[in-house]
């Protein structure tokens, strides 16, 4: 079960509520709001991902995307004025993926049924060694808790810095940083002799 | 970063689905969809600090309450009616001593 013991329910609720108001407004000098298709294409890979190594699980991912931008459709307000799109659909996603496990787990508590198994999370490769590195990594990935998974992929595959995850993440920049250390740490140890091979 | 978060940050992960755009566009047709820019409220210039806001509210209560309870208490009374006058008895057995006094032409 995912475990997202950073938060207390009713804290996440809460953010919940008030997920979809703008995190950064200048109302003097007022960002265009930009066409949702377009946005789409800018960030829906991007937000796909995260919420695939999030979740690890590809229907939860793809739910949570459409969730997110029907939601931006019904409300085109939200956007006006926000400075870093990424970071903050980022952050809309990552709160909407906690609701949706919140509501997965109480289905699956309540049905009785077992978690699947977790979604591929790369891109294929013909280099059977890259392959292989790939899967290991995913599946090292799926051993972190979810609060450093989230952590890491921010960091690294989307560049932010630790005081803009602790922003998206709702979550202090020494954790943010703290969580970070201790996810590389382990991945490395994972990983050690696969990379070892690689190099 | 070394080289093996560098080597991590490289790799590309799956996309998603196209038919998930399609899915979410697919009611709006081909218009398109810029949302309409938002106009200012007082809740975006209060929105930034909503603890501290809500904080200067309490206060502000706490100091009307307080305000209105001492109104409702009677206000100071200058010192010279604070005492209340001395009841009749005694000025008549004042007078009345001295007049005895006067009358009886007794010193002290």
């Amino acid at each position: 079960m995912l475990d997202v013991g950073c938060c207390g329910e009713a804290a996440l609720g809460a953010a919940l509520d008030k997920s979809l108001r703008p995190v950064r407004l200048l109302p003097e000098n007022m960002a265009p709001a930009p066409d949702l298709r377009q946005l789409y294409d800018e960030h829906a890979p991007a937000l796909f991902a995260f919420l695939l190594n999030f979740t690890r699980r590809e229907a939860d991912a793809r739910d949570v995307v459409q969730e997110l931008f029907l939601k931006l459709l019904a409300r085109p307000g939200t956007l006006a004025g926000v400075r870093e799109m990424r970071a903050f659909l980022l952050r809309l996603a990552y709160r909407l993926a906690i609701d949706a496990h919140r509501r997965r787990a109480a289905h699956e508590a309540a049905t009785g049924r077992a978690a699947t198994q977790p979604a591929p999370l790369f891109a294929s490769i013909a280099d059977p060694d890259e392959a292989a590195f790939r899967v290991a990594l995913a599946h090292a990935l799926a051993e972190l808790p979810p609060e450093q998974r989230a952590v890491v992929h921010l960091k690294l595959w989307e560049q932010m810095t630790f005081a803009a995850i602790a922003e998206a993440l709702e979550i202090p920049a020494n954790t943010a940083a703290s969580r970070y250390r201790y996810g590389i740490d382990k991945l490395q140890a994972l990983l050690r002799p696969l990379y070892e091979e690689l190099k | 970063m070394n080289d093996f978060e560098r080597k991590l940050s490289r790799l590309p992960f799956i996309q998603p689905p196209a038919a998930l755009r399609e899915a979410i566009f697919a009611d709006a047709g081909g218009k398109v969809i810029t949302p309409e820019p938002m106009r200012w409220t007082w809740r975006d210039w209060l929105w930034p600090a909503p603890q501290a806001w809500a904080a200067l509210a309490v206060l502000w209560m706490i100091f009307a309450a307080l305000s209105a309870s001492d109104r409702s208490t009677p206000a100071a009374i200058p010192f010279s009616q604070a005492s209340p006058p001395p009841p009749d008895g005694n000025l008549i057995s004042y007078r009345t001593t001295t007049e005895l006094k006067d009358v009886l032409d007794l010193a002290n």
